[in-house]
C-alpha cells in the first residue's frame, strides 16, 4: 500500500460517510418544507409559537449542566414507555389530551437541541405545564415555583398532593443553584419573586438575571401544542383530539 | 518485524537512542501533563460521581456541581489526558517505525504548551460556568480553534516523520498513526464547525455532537491504541505481527464503518431515520474491526503469558486490547435498537465511554508509556510495587465502573424509568448503590493515578535507576532479577559508542 492509495482510500471511506451522515443531511434539515395543519384546501400552515427568553435562558441552561441529567425528547412508543408517564408528554385533563412525540420544530429558538445525556431526573419537554400546576397548588407564579426549585430543589414547601399533602423531595439528587441568587434589603412590598422567608440579617434572596433568564426558559417548555395531522403519532385515541 | 533487539547492530542501537533523545522532551511533557490531567480529571469524576448519590457533598460550591464537574471531568479526561498521551505515542511510535530522530522538539514543546493552556481555559471556564453545553464539546467556544491549531503543529510533525521515513517496509502501526493523525482534525473541524459556527437546525447539532463523540472514539483514540499495542506486542515478545493481512484488512474495516457511527444516541429524536439506524448498525459493525485487531494482537502473544505477567507494557497492553474486545461486544448491546428504551438514557453512555477511554484506550498508552520513557530517559522505573498497584486498582476500577453502569445500572435504571406507572423517585433510587460504588471505583483509579504520576515525574527528573535491566514484574530477588546487579550499563555504553 503506497501513501497515494492510502490517502485516496481514507478520503474515500471517511469523505462518503460524511457526505451522507453530515453534510447532506445538514443541508436537507436546514430548508424544511412549511407543514399545513391537514389535508384541506384552505388549511393554515402549522407554525411553532414560543415565548420567553429562550436564547438565554438555554445558554444558563447549557452552562450549568442542566442537560447532563434532565432530557428533551420525548421517544416515540416503540422507544418506551415515557409518553405515558403522567405529564411528562403533555397534559390529560377534562378538555383533553395533549401528549404527543417531540416534533422536529419544538426546539425553534434554540441553537442546539438539548437532547440530553442521561434522565437522572425527568424529562422536561413539558416542564412549563408541570411547573404552572405545582405553584397552582401553593397559590404562586410559575416564575416564583421555578426559582424557589433552582434555589433548594429538595425543598418539601414546594410539592402538594391532591389533598394539598405535602410531598416529600429530599431523595432528589438535583443540585441547587445558590449562586444565581442574591441577597438584598427590602425595598416596599419587595421583590415579586423573592424567595419566602428571609435571611437571618432580614435581607431577602431574589433570583439574579441568570435564574430569572433560566426560569423563561424553563417555562416556554410546553411541547404539546398540536400538530399537523401528517406528523401527529400521539397515542391518544382520535375522538379525542381536536 | 525485522528490527528485533537481539540481532540489532551498534548502528541500529545508536540510530534509536539518537531518536529516543531526540524526542525526550517533548514526549515526557505529553506523558507528564496527560498524567497530571487524569489525576485532575479523576478527581473532578469522583466529585461528579459523588454528587449523584449525595448532591450536599462539597456544601452548595457553584463550582464544583454536578452540571459543571461532569462536564469538566469528561474534558479534562478526553483532551487533557487522551489526547496528550495520544500525542507522545503518536510522535515517538512514528519517529521510531520511520528510524529518523525529529529535529524539531521546539516546536512540539511550544505546541504542548498551547494545548495546555487552552485545555486549562476549557476546564476553568466549564467550572466557573461558561461551558457550552455540548458533550465531549463543553470547553467555551475560543478555546476549539487554539486546540486545533496546536494539534496541526504536532500532527505537521508525525506526517514529516512518516514523509522522510529509511527503509521499505511500512509497518501496520504506521498506517494506523497516519489514519489517527488525518481523522482528527477533519472530525474536531466538522462538529465544530457544525455545532458552534454554521447555523444549522438544532436537533442536527445534536446529531452532529453524537457523531463526534463515537467517531473521536472510533477514529482518533482506537487507532491510537492499536497501533500501540501491534507495537507493543510484536516487541516484547520479539515476533512478527500474526498476521499482517488481517491487519491491514483490521484497518480498512475501521476505516469503511467507523465514520458512519455514533448518530444513534439520538435515536427517537425526530431528525431521518436512517441517520439513526445507521449510527446504530456502524456502531454495532464497528465490533468488527476492533475483533479483527484484538484477535491478530493477542495471536501475536499467544504461548508468552509469562512475558505478559512480567512485563509491565505488555501487561498493560493485553488488558487494553481485553478492553477493546469488551468494547466491541458492549457496542454491539448498548447500540442495539431494542436496548435503547433502556439504555439510551441511563448511565450507560457514560459507562462506555469510561470503558473506551479507560478501560481501553488508557490500558494500552499505559503499556506504551511503560516502554518509551525507560528509553528516552534512559533510566530504569523505580518500583515495581509501583507498577503493580497501578496495574491491580486500574483493571478493578474499571470493571467495576463498566459493570455498574453499562449493566447493573442502566438496565435497571432504564427499566425503573420505562416503569411508567411508578413515581420517578424509583428511578432515581435504583441508581443509587451503583453511584456509590461508582464513586467507589474511581476512588481506586485515582488512587493508582497519582502513584503513576508521581513515578512519571521522578522519571522525568531521571530520577529512574541507572541500570541495564528493565523493571519486570517478578518477585524473585535473584542477581538474574530485576534488581540485580546495579549499574550504569546503558544500552548505548555497552554498545560501545
Amino acid at each position: 500500500m503506497t501513501l497515494k492509495t492510502f490517502l485516496i482510500g481514507m478520503l474515500a471511506s471517511f469523505g462518503l460517510a460524511w457526505m451522507f451522515m453530515i453534510a447532506i443531511p445538514v443541508a436537507k434539515m436546514g430548508e424544511l418544507p412549511p407543514v399545513k395543519m391537514n389535508d384541506e384546501e384552505d388549511a393554515a400552515y402549522y407554525q411553532r409559537k414560543t415565548s420567553g427568553r429562550i436564547l438565554n435562558g438555554a445558554k444558563i441552561y447549557a452552562s450549568n449542566g442542566c442537560y447532563t441529567c434532565h432530557s428533551q425528547l420525548i421517544r416515540p412508543t416503540y422507544l418506551g414507555h415515557q409518553i405515558w408517564r403522567d405529564d411528562i408528554a403533555g397534559v390529560v385533563n377534562e378538555d383533553g389530551d395533549t401528549r404527543r412525540e417531540t416534533s422536529v420544530y419544538d426546539y425553534t429558538g434554540e441553537k442546539y437541541a438539548q437532547i440530553g445525556l442521561m434522565r437522572m431526573g425527568p424529562d422536561l419537554s413539558n416542564f412549563g405545564h408541570r411547573a404552572e400546576a405545582y405553584a397552582a397548588k401553593l397559590g404562586i407564579s410559575a416564575e416564583q415555583w421555578i426559582a424557589a426549585h433552582l434555589h433548594n430543589p429538595r425543598s418539601n414547601e414546594l410539592r402538594r398532593g391532591a389533598q394539598g399533602e405535602k410531598i416529600d423531595m429530599t431523595w432528589s439528587n438535583c443540585p441547587s443553584q445558590p449562586q444565581m441568587f442574591d441577597e438584598k434589603e427590602p425595598i416596599g412590598q419587595g421583590d415579586s419573586l423573592a424567595l419566602a422567608g428571609k435571611t437571618a440579617s432580614g435581607q431577602q434572596v431574589v433570583p439574579g438575571e441568570q435564574a430569572r433568564v433560566l426560569a423563561s426558559y424553563l417555562l416556554s417548555l410546553k411541547r404539546d401544542d398540536a400538530l399537523p395531522t401528517s406528523m401527529d403519532y400521539s397515542p391518544k385515541q382520535p375522538q379525542e383530539s381536536k | 518485524m525485522p528490527t528485533l533487539s537481539h540481532d540489532s547492530t551498534t548502528e541500529d542501537t545508536q540510530l534509536r537512542s539518537e531518536i529516543d533523545r531526540s524526542l525526550r522532551h517533548p514526549v515526557m511533557f505529553f506523558f507528564t501533563s496527560g498524567a497530571a490531567w487524569l489525576a485532575v480529571s479523576l478527581v473532578l469524576g469522583i466529585i461528579a460521581s459523588a454528587k449523584t448519590h449525595s448532591p450536599g457533598f462539597l456544601g452548595e460550591c457553584s463550582w464544583f456541581q454536578y452540571g459543571r464537574s461532569f462536564p469538566a471531568h469528561i474534558n479534562a479526561l478526553v483532551y487533557g489526558w487522551g489526547a496528550q498521551a495520544a500525542f507522545g505515542v503518536m510522535i515517538w511510535l512514528m519517529a521510531r517505525l520511520s528510524r529518523q530522530p525529529s529535529r524539531n522538539a521546539g516546536t512540539l514543546l511550544v505546541a504542548g504548551h498551547i494545548w495546555n493552556l487552552a485545555v486549562t481555559l476549557g476546564v476553568v471556564g466549564i467550572l466557573l460556568g461558561h461551558g457550552s453545553g455540548k458533550h465531549w464539546m463543553e470547553f467555551p467556544t475560543f478555546v476549539w480553534p487554539v486546540l486545533l491549531a496546536a494539534y496541526a503543529c504536532i500532527a505537521i510533525w508525525v506526517m514529516i516523520s512518516f514523509r522522510v521515513r529509511r527503509g521499505d517496509h511500512i509497518y501496520i502501526s504506521q498506517w494506523y498513526l497516519l489514519g489517527a493523525t488525518l481523522w482528527f482534525p477533519w472530525i474536531y473541524l466538522t462538529a465544530n464547525l457544525y455545532v458552534n459556527v454554521f447555523d444549522v437546525h438544532p436537533l442536527m447539532a445534536a446529531a452532529v455532537n453524537g457523531w463526534f463523540r463515537q467517531a473521536m472514539v472510533f477514529l482518533f483514540f482506537t487507532p491510537v491504541a492499536i497501533a500501540s499495542a501491534y507495537y507493543i506486542t510484536a516487541k516484547i515478545t520479539a515476533r512478527a505481527i500474526y498476521n499482517y493481512a488481517y491487519s491491514v484488512g483490521g484497518f480498512w474495516a475501521l476505516a469503511i464503518i467507523a465514520p458512519w457511527a455514533g448518530m444513534h444516541v439520538v435515536m427517537g429524536a425526530p431528525i431521518p431515520m436512517f441517520l439513526q439506524n445507521t449510527g446504530a448498525a456502524a456502531t454495532m459493525l464497528a465490533a468488527v474491526p476492533l475483533l479483527f485487531a484484538g484477535v491478530n494482537i493477542l495471536k501475536t502473544t499467544s504461548g508468552h503469558a509469562d512475558l505478559a505477567a512480567h512485563s509491565p507494557s505488555l501487561r498493560f497492553t493485553v488488558a487494553g486490547v481485553f478492553g477493546m474486545i469488551a468494547l466491541a461486544i458492549l457496542g454491539v448491546i448498548l447500540a442495539h435498537p431494542a436496548a435503547a428504551r433502556y439504555t439510551q438514557f441511563s448511565l450507560a453512555g457514560y459507562g462506555y465511554e469510561v470503558l473506551a477511554l479507560y478501560g481501553f484506550f488508557s490500558m494500552c498508552m499505559f503499556g506504551a508509556i511503560y516502554f518509551i520513557v525507560p528509553r528516552v530517559t534512559r533510566r530504569e522505573w523505580l518500583s515495581r510495587r509501583l507498577i503493580r498497584t497501578h496495574f491491580w486498582f486500574s483493571v478493578y476500577g474499571v470493571l467495576l465502573i463498566v459493570l455498574f453502569c453499562t449493566l447493573l445500572g442502566a438496565f435497571q435504571q432504564g427499566a425503573a424509568q420505562e416503569n411508567h406507572v411508578q413515581p420517578w423517585k424509583q428511578a432515581v433510587n435504583s441508581t443509587y448503590p451503583f453511584a456509590v460504588g461508582t464513586t467507589l471505583a474511581w476512588c481506586a483509579i485515582l488512587y493508582a493515578n497519582i502513584f503513576f504520576f508521581l513515578h512519571l515525574t521522578l522519571m522525568w527528573l531521571r530520577l529512574g535507576r541507572r541500570s541495564s535491566h528493565p523493571t519486570l514484574l517478578r518477585r524473585d530477588h535473584s542477581a538474574l532479577g530485576p534488581h540485580g546487579p546495579e549499574g550504569d550499563v546503558d544500552e548505548l555504553e555497552s554498545a560501545g559508542a
